[in-house]
């Protein structure tokens, strides 16, 4: 829950979201506009955040939150 | 030959250059270089213990540089303040962002901590642009950041001694006329900042002053009309096909003598009117008028700033150090 939780903050900030129009199904693209540097900014935060390296490309994979959480929860399991 | 007059008017200009990928051993080399002859003051961001195990591997000693680590620097507070206003992001999760070298080092960039910024081994240039454009801005009345070469061209006796400036070959795929006026205003000032010439800016199409009637063509028509009214004192001209702007017989066969103006046949500026036309022509310049080609240089920035390829030589890197350098010492000529 805790990654969730800290996750979901970082989008609502970056993003002006609602959180309670966030879901793991939505898409940082088509539902949140985000734009290059909206993406290297949440990059850049969920690596100090979490403690952990996102390539750049590992993130463009990371389409939804949902996947997004599950990359960071495998990257946080693989470091422990 | 170009690069050696600018490393040589570099020297003892004593720039205060920040890098946000400080710990790559190829910038580490070439910033000491650079220091060595007093171009820059070099300010590495990155992990310090990582740099310093990097310098010690090279056997290069770190005296006079400044190293900062975003983490526990004293500016930490005051940029992420800084930084959580420009974007609207609360200071939680800005300071995570700030903490990132590259958001640290444009920040520090753009409250004047350094003169300049050289980066980009590790972001993609779209990443990098991005950045700065988000973080640093566009000078006053530029909407678009775009990029140039200098051709040298050895077998062109025209232009500026030999010499051509190219944009935009990297960045805007298809700019609309307003950005294609200012990539053109945006490489006059990067002659006079860079070279010290007076720029003579030629905005290319397959049409010289209206031989040809096509959206294309008005396009660069609307683009010189918005170039005129944002920049009076700079000589631009157009619409021109390339001969007319480089070849002074053909553009005075082109073009009657009351309309001829000082851009045509005496271009040291070409605009070109989409990156197909921009990135081809610098191409086949070099390979078939065997000229050297340097850049891309980006511009249209706030402050002076360069992007490296990722494969850039320390050799590449001392270059753009002293483009960035000279450019950072005109910067408010």
């Amino acid at each position: 829950m805790e990654v969730e939780k800290k996750f979901l903050e970082i989008v609502m900030d970056i993003f002006r979201a609602n959180p309670e129009t966030l879901t793991d199904d939505t898409k940082f693209i088509d539902d949140l506009h985000a734009k290059s540097i909206d993406t290297i900014a949440l990059i850049a935060a969920t690596e100090n955040t979490f403690g952990i390296r996102v390539p750049s490309q590992d993130a463009r994979k990371n389409q939804t939150i949902g996947q997004a959480i599950e990359y960071i929860k495998k990257k946080l399991s693989e470091k422990a | 030959m170009v690069i050696k007059d600018i490393l040589r008017r570099a020297e003892g200009l004593q720039k205060r250059i920040i890098f946000p990928e400080g710990s790559d051993k190829r910038i580490i080399k070439a910033a000491k270089l650079t220091a060595e002859n007093n171009t820059i003051i070099p300010i590495l961001v990155g992990d310090e213990r990582i740099i310093g195990q990097k310098a010690n591997e090279l056997g290069v000693k770190l005296d006079n540089f400044e190293i900062i680590e975003p983490s526990t620097s004293s500016k930490l507070e005051q940029y992420v303040s800084l930084y959580s206003e420009l974007s609207k992001i609360p200071e939680r999760t800005s300071k995570q962002i700030i903490q990132q070298s590259i958001f640290y080092s444009a920040m520090a960039l753009k409250s004047s901590y350094a003169d300049g910024m050289i980066g980009g081994l590790v972001y993609t240039s779209g990443d990098f642009i991005a950045v700065c454009n988000g973080v640093i801005g566009l000078r006053k009345e530029i909407k678009v950041p775009s990029s140039f070469f200098i051709m040298e061209i050895p077998s062109h006796e025209g232009g500026e001694n030999g010499f051509l400036l190219y944009a935009d070959a990297s960045v805007n795929p298809n700019p609309t006329a307003e950005e294609l006026a200012d990539i053109a205003i945006s490489t006059g000032h990067s002659a006079k900042m860079l070279l010290g010439w007076e720029p003579r800016v030629a905005m290319l199409s397959f049409s010289t002053k209206g031989s040809a009637d096509h959206p294309d063509v008005t396009k660069v028509v609307d683009a010189v009309k918005l170039a005129h009214k944002k920049a009076k004192d700079m000589k631009i001209g157009g619409e021109f096909q390339a001969d007319t702007a480089l070849v002074l017989s053909t553009a005075k066969r082109k073009i009657k003598a009351d309309d001829i103006g000082d851009v045509a046949g005496r271009a040291n500026i070409l605009i070109f009117p989409d990156l197909d036309a921009g990135n081809i022509a610098y191409k086949l310049t070099q390979i078939l008028a065997k000229a050297n080609a340097y850049g891309p240089i980006l511009q249209g920035f706030a402050k002076p700033l360069s992007d490296l390829s990722r494969g850039a030589t320390v050799e590449d890197i001392v270059g753009v150090i002293a483009i960035v350098s000279v450019i950072a010492d005109r910067w408010d000529a």
